[in-house]
């Protein structure tokens, strides 16, 4: 069985160029067994011939691989956090005070269909309308897959994502699309969205930032996806790509592996907010 | 005593016993002491002064009597009767007689004197002894000794103080007078006496004569000089050696008389009595040690000391006596008191007194009494409990928790009785000792008997004297025994009795054991609670197991329910991939056909054009007529094509849509002005009216045109009599363009229908009324997807009324589209000077870069460091730029659509102005070996991989870009002029046809007719190559060439030096969504849609060949 996925991960690397070998065996095992009973195939080497043949169901592998849901203001005390404290304090060019820039970068980092990079667009959008911050807000949400990236630019999201959205937001941010909900434009242009492997060796941020230096990274429900050898180079990117003074948002099951535990510290008691310090400022 | 507590009684009375016997004793050791120091002092002082003063005494009158003595000689007759002669020699018989006589007067005295060594008399007028009791000094000068010279002088008694004598080898002292002659009268001194005296037999004897002194005492006499003259007891050879500085010496030389305490020459403390001897002018010292005077005192004290110790050794052995007497008990106590608290509760005092100590011990052991007891109770209580803890069974907890009791309370029986909700009764348990069938059930509600009590009282109750009908009864071998005593406690739960356990005992119960009962009464409640609530859970639990087992097969039902809908999920899923498929299919099918029917199509046309226009006076009349008709149904055919194809793209949603703003009045006006001439001809009216200042629309051009052009045209079209007016209004957000007619209408019945395909009102108009009815269908489809909206109103015979609502702001799905075409910037930036150079603040700089996001971070690091740029957002706007400013450096992508980095680039270093200028390449391409090549071909600067490099690198780069940078600059050549000297010789313009269909080909000669000079290439390879060997002025490019096509020729031609200039204009029968944009990206300058309109293509070449 082990060989088979082995190979069915080998065939999908040559044929596609994704990489999942430092995916959890279980999530690996899991998704496969779902495309298993979905194409009518007996077992995992009945599926490898199945997909040696039928390259439309690799993209399908693919897909269910790659493609994860999320929520608006997913962790509600998160973000809760990130609105009251990290915010209002990275949006102003004073929070750096040795290198003041003009621009607050922002990355989701595995961003699914965009409801993290939205959450924090329309808190900034909020943030903006309450005080006068100096620094303009420049989101980059990234994921693996193109798909997901498509569906993030639409900007359409059905009620069930919704649901821990604030009904002022709702009214405020989103128009009826049927039974449906359309993000307004001025969220949608706060965020840039491009296809990026978070495993990618040839860069340390997606190519669309240019360059890191990022305030604040979200990398949320991605690393529970790996093993820890796989989490540990992605929090190695991640490290690299915060600046300075930057803060990393992490999911609320997801941990700092040891060797990182001294390069991210919690800011504040049972939030996944890191960064260097471990404090605020 | 506070701040210290002795550990001990017996330590507590000793120490104040013995304090009490040492202050008395302390006190009067002291007073005895002091006392007999000043005592003995007195003594000492009285004693000292006595010895002085006889010592001087002694010594006065020693030397009164040398004073006498020597006086007495000195005028004896004998020795007054010499005279001067005497001395000479040889002297008469007389003479020498009286001179004899002398001498024998002078060996008397010293026969009858020891105090004398020798008696001499000197000459006075030689000095020299005259007469001596010693022979052998006769003769001796002695003119220059003071007592010689002395004497002559005075007449007294002169003393020579005690001296060393040189000539004795001793010390001496010499008492001399002068001899007066008894021959004349006048004072004629016959010689000098001397009586030289034996110190050591007179004066030092008398001195060592130290009775009544003691060890240490001794006198001493002392010159004034404070020399010592006397022989000391601790300084050998003292006379005259010794200068002695001790006080009393002092004050006896200088004349007084007292008694001190002083230290002596030896520095040892002496008491000292001195006085002063004036006829010798000595001092005199009597001193005693004062270690020798207190001596005794010492004595005294060692005694007061010894009697202390004894006093106090006999008070401490009284004290401990009589202390051990009262604290012997006390301890004993305490030890009794210390092992009960370890635990030895049996151990009692034995101590009986009659005093307080006595009832204390009693106590002590009433209080161990008390303690054993309770101590049984609880070690009882505690068993009992013990055996409540373990058992989680309310029969095996009864059991256990009656034997137990029955143990403690050394019961003879006992028994347990439960309550039996169902039944009403007590229903015995379990019982011990019973008489079998007596021990049965008694009723809940009525109960009788000693369990009655306890029921309706709900506490222990405690029976004496058990009546002789009990159910307790005892049988024994020897018979049946009654229990005396009854012990009976209700097990109380929820104020409720839920048992009963009963005891009984044949004699009666103690005090401990209905102690231990009434104990742990309220924890065998507790205990029953407990297991009766045990007893609930585990009914609960069986309950719950059973509704779970239920639940697991509901599961199962569920899963293989679920596992049927995934199987039918899964069907629906292959269905929607052949769906997806057939799909995919159909709009490949579409474009493909279009692409077939419109090409021969298109030759029909265009040759029937070319002919009609060429042949006028070669055919006649009526065949020109049939070449219009051609054409007309050529034309009429394509646009029924051209119309199935665009309703197939809009409902695939494949239509391009534009949003751009519009003009609603020009775009009415433009349709209007067009069906003007038709109206006219129909003799019809055609009125339009939009407000001024009406708002734009955000709208597709293309679409909102197809649109009003077809209800406005079919109005027109079926409008005979009357007139069409076209009308605009608005709310918040639409606009409403009203198309009102007085034409045929359309009946009630087919309504609801005329948005549908191929119907036309009525199916006989559709000869009369062209058009094959899929017109106000495409219109329909059309308002949909840019957000807007088509009603109808109509009356048969009257007309109808269309109004065409279409929302201000874009809705539809499409974003707006960027232009393609490159406008130059309003303000060009003037191409910074030479002062400017290597100056960073001055440092002008071209980014290239397409991604907008991209460009707007770089943009920020440019801004944040004080570079002026400018942006190009893609190949083709840089070009332009480059030709006329010369940025300091230039940031460049690679990967742009249309122009790419790499042809920017090789165009930059072709461009004399900027061969030199620094290139920096900002990509996120994967670079091949070939691009690496090309790059370094092109000199760059620096590469830097998006996202891999941070913002501090980043701006270094540039900065290192900027610095090194070689300053070379000439004039720019203006873009113009250089097309300018490359264009051909000839008058006609040159245009490449790139064409693989030979008919169109023909075609496009043909309409092209003599104005050009025509290259023709039959497929991408041919075109590429004539394209560079003939620079062409245009090149018209067919993009769906077999082989290398279209998009990837014009890429190649617009990377090449020569051929990048030259305007080229894709013919395309390809118009589904996004092939514009591929077209343009790739590089054309622009496109016409196949079917080729003549007189549009003819614009175009004409348009492009001018600039």
């Amino acid at each position: 069985m082990k060989s088979d996925i082995e190979s069915i991960l080998t065939h999908l690397y040559e044929k596609r160029g994704f990489n999942f070998s430092g995916y959890h065996c279980s999530i690996l095992r899991k998704k496969i067994d779902t495309r298993l009973t979905a194409t009518n195939c007996k077992n995992s080497s009945d599926y490898l011939r199945y997909i040696t043949q039928n390259h439309e169901e690799l993209d399908r592998l693919v897909d269910s691989l790659t493609v994860n849901v999320s929520l608006f203001f997913r962790d509600p005390l998160t973000y809760e956090y990130l609105e009251n404290v990290i915010l209002p304090v990275i949006s102003f060019k004073i929070a750096d005070k040795d290198k003041p820039e003009s621009q607050l970068r922002i990355w989701s980092a595995g961003c699914a269909t965009g409801e993290e990079p939205y959450s924090v667009g329309i808190l900034l959008a909020e943030l903006k309308k309450r005080e006068a911050v100096d620094r303009d807000p420049i989101i980059f949400a990234t994921d693996i897959n193109e798909k997901s990236l498509e569906r993030s630019r639409e900007g359409i999201f059905s009620p069930e994502s919704l649901k821990n959205l604030k009904f002022g937001y709702l009214q405020k941010y989103f128009t009826a699309a049927g039974t449906s909900y359309r993000l307004i434009k001025e969220i949608r242009d706060m965020v840039f969205f491009s296809v990026y492997n978070l495993l990618d060796e040839k860069s340390f941020v997606p190519p669309e930032s240019v360059y890191g230096e990022f305030n604040l990274v979200f990398c949320c429900n991605v690393l529970i996806y790996y093993n820890r050898k796989h989490q540990d180079i992605i929090l190695q990117k991640l490290r690299r790509s915060l600046c300075g003074k930057g803060f990393l948002v992490l999911g609320k099951s997801e941990t700092i592996s040891e060797g990182f535990q001294r390069r991210f510290r919690r800011v504040a008691e049972h939030i996944p907010i890191y960064n260097i310090s471990g404090e605020l400022k | 005593m506070t701040g210290f507590q002795f550990k001990s009684i017996r330590n507590n009375l000793a120490f104040w016993f013995i304090t009490l016997a040492v202050i008395p004793l302390s006190i009067n050791g002291l007073f005895f002491y002091t006392q007999g120091s000043r005592y003995l002092k007195e003594e000492a002082i009285e004693k000292l002064t006595a010895i002085r003063d006889l010592k001087v005494r002694e010594l006065s009158s020693w030397l009164g009597e040398r004073l006498r003595d020597i006086k007495t000689i000195s005028q004896d007759y004998e020795t007054r009767s010499l005279n001067n002669e005497l001395y000479k020699i040889g002297m008469s018989p007389l003479d020498k007689n009286i001179s004899d006589n002398v001498r024998k007067l002078l060996n008397r005295y010293l026969k009858n004197h020891t105090d004398y060594s020798e008696l001499f008399v000197i000459c006075p007028d030689t000095g020299r002894i005259a007469i001596s009791t010693d022979i052998s000094s006769e003769g001796t000068d002695k003119s220059q000794n003071p007592f010689f010279i002395q004497s002559l002088s005075e007449d007294q008694v002169y003393i020579k103080d005690i001296y060393y004598s040189g000539t004795l080898h001793t010390h001496a002292m010499t008492l001399s007078i002068p001899i007066f002659s008894l021959e004349r009268q006048e004072q004629n001194i016959a010689g000098i006496l001397v009586a030289r005296v034996d110190l050591k037999h007179s004066l030092y004897n008398l001195l060592l004569s130290r009775t009544g002194m003691g060890e240490t005492g001794e006198t001493l006499i002392v010159n004034q000089d404070m020399v010592a003259i006397n022989t000391l007891r601790w300084y050998e050879n003292a006379p005259l050696n010794l200068k002695i500085q001790s006080e009393p010496a002092r004050e006896a030389a200088l004349g007084n008389t007292g008694i001190v305490e002083a230290p002596d020459y030896r520095n040892v403390k002496v008491l000292a009595a001195y006085t002063y001897i004036p006829k010798a002018n000595w001092g005199f010292v009597a001193k005693q040690d004062l270690r020798e005077i207190y001596a005794p005192v010492r004595i005294i004290l060692l005694q007061t000391m010894l009697i202390f110790a004894v006093s106090v050794l006999c008070v401490y052995l009284v004290a401990r006596l009589i202390t051990q007497k009262i604290s012997r008990p006390v301890l004993e106590m305490k030890e009794v008191a210390e092992k009960i608290e370890k635990g030895n509760l049996s151990i009692r005092n034995t101590l009986i007194r009659k005093d307080e100590l006595g009832h204390l011990a009693g106590s002590i052991n009433r209080m161990a009494d008390t303690l054993n007891s309770q101590l049984t109770v609880l070690k009882g209580a505690s068993e009992l409990a013990e055996t409540m803890i373990t058992p989680d069974q309310l029969g095996e907890f009864s059991r256990k928790l009656l034997v137990k009791l029955m143990d403690i309370t050394e019961s003879n029986m006992g028994a347990v009785y439960m309550l039996d909700e169902e039944n009403g009764i007590f229903k015995n348990l379990f019982s011990i000792g019973f008489d079998t069938g007596k021990q049965e059930s008694f009723k809940a509600d009525n109960p009788v008997g000693e369990l009655g009590r306890v029921l309706a009282t709900q506490s222990i109750s405690h029976i004496k004297n058990t009546p002789e009908d009990t159910v307790f009864r005892f049988n024994t071998f020897a018979g049946t025994v009654f229990p005396k005593e009854l012990l009976s406690i209700p097990v109380i739960d929820n104020g409720k009795v839920e048992a009963v356990i009963s005891l009984a005992r044949l004699d009666g119960y103690n005090r401990e054991a209905l102690d231990i009962v009434h104990h742990i009464w309220i924890s065998v409640n507790n205990a029953f609670s407990r297991l009766l609530a045990v007893e609930k859970i585990r009914q609960l639990a069986l309950e719950l197991e059973d509704k779970n087992q239920e639940l697991v097969a509901q599961a199962e039902e569920l899963t293989l329910q679920s596992q049927r809908l995934n199987d039918q999920n899964v069907e629906l899923e292959i269905q929607s991939r052949r769906i997806e498929q057939a799909d995919r299919l159909k709009s490949e099918f579409l474009s493909n056909m279009s692409h077939e029917l419109r090409t021969p199509l298109n030759s029909v046309i265009a040759l029937s054009r070319v002919l009609t226009e060429q042949s006028t006076d070669r055919l006649i009349k009526e065949e020109k007529g049939y070449l219009k008709i051609i054409e007309r149904n050529g034309k009429k055919l394509l646009a029924l094509i051209n119309d199935i194809l665009d309703l197939s793209k809009i409902e695939a949603g494949r239509a391009d849509l534009n949003p751009e703003k519009l003009l609603l009045r020009t775009l009415i006006e433009g349709i209007a002005e067009n069906l003007e001439p038709i109206a006219f001809e129909k003799g019809i009216e055609l009125r339009w009216s939009v407000p001024e200042g009406f708002p734009q629309i955000e709208s597709d051009r293309v679409r909102l045109y197809q649109i009003l052009q077809n209800i406005i045209g079919n109005a027109v079209k079926f409008t005979d009599t009357g007139g069409v007016t076209i009308s605009a209004s608005k709310d918040d957000q639409r606009a409403y363009i009203e198309i009102a007619d007085t034409g045929i209408g359309i009946s009630r019945e087919e309504l609801p229908h005329i948005f549908e395909e191929f119907r036309q009102v009525d199916g006989a108009h559709s000869r009369r009324y062209e058009g094959a009815g899929l017109g106000l269908a495409i219109s329909y489809k059309s308002a949909r997807i840019i957000g807007g909206e088509i009603t109808v109103e109509s009356t048969p015979a009257k007309g109808s009324k269309f109004i065409v609502s279409i929302p201000f702001k874009w809705q539809g799905s499409e974003e707006k589209s960027d232009s393609p075409d490159y406008s130059p910037p309003a303000k060009p930036i003037p191409a910074p000077g030479p002062a400017g150079r290597g100056s960073k603040h001055a440092a002008h700089i071209l980014l290239v870069e397409d991604n907008e996001i991209a460009a707007l971070q770089v943009k920020n690091i440019l801004e944040n460091n004080g570079y002026t740029f400018y942006v190009a957002k893609n190949g083709r706007e840089a070009l332009s730029y480059i030709a006329h400013s010369i940025p300091d450096g230039i940031i460049l992508d690679l990967m742009m659509p249309g122009i790419d980095g790499f042809s920017v680039l090789e165009e930059i270093r072709n461009t004399k102005s900027t061969a030199r200028t620094p290139v920096l390449i900002l990509t996120a391409k994967n670079l091949t070996k070939d691009d690496w090549r090309r790059l370094k071909y092109n000199r760059i600067e620096q590469l830097i991989q998006k996202g891999n490099i941070d913002r501090d690198g980043l701006l270094e780069k540039i900065n290192i870009m900027l610095g090194i940078q070689q300053t070379s600059k000439s004039v720019i050549p203006s873009a113009k002029q250089e097309r300018e000297h490359r264009k051909s010789p000839s008058s006609k313009p040159a245009v490449l046809i790139i064409e693989d269909d030979t008919d169109n080909l023909t075609t496009i000669r043909a309409v092209l007719g003599e104005g050009y000079r025509v290259i023709e290439a039959v497929n991408g390879e041919e075109g590429v190559r004539k394209a560079l060997s003939d620079t062409p002025d245009l090149i018209l490019l067919d993009i769906a060439l077999s082989g290398m096509d279209g998009l990837e020729v014009v890429r190649r031609i617009k990377e090449g030096k020569k051929t990048a200039q030259i305007p080229v204009i894709a013919l395309t029968a390809k118009a589904m969504k996004g092939d514009r944009k591929k077209i343009l990206d790739a590089g054309c300058d622009d496109y016409i849609a196949k079917p080729v309109d003549v007189d549009e293509l003819r614009d175009k070449i004409e348009s492009r060949l001018e600039k």
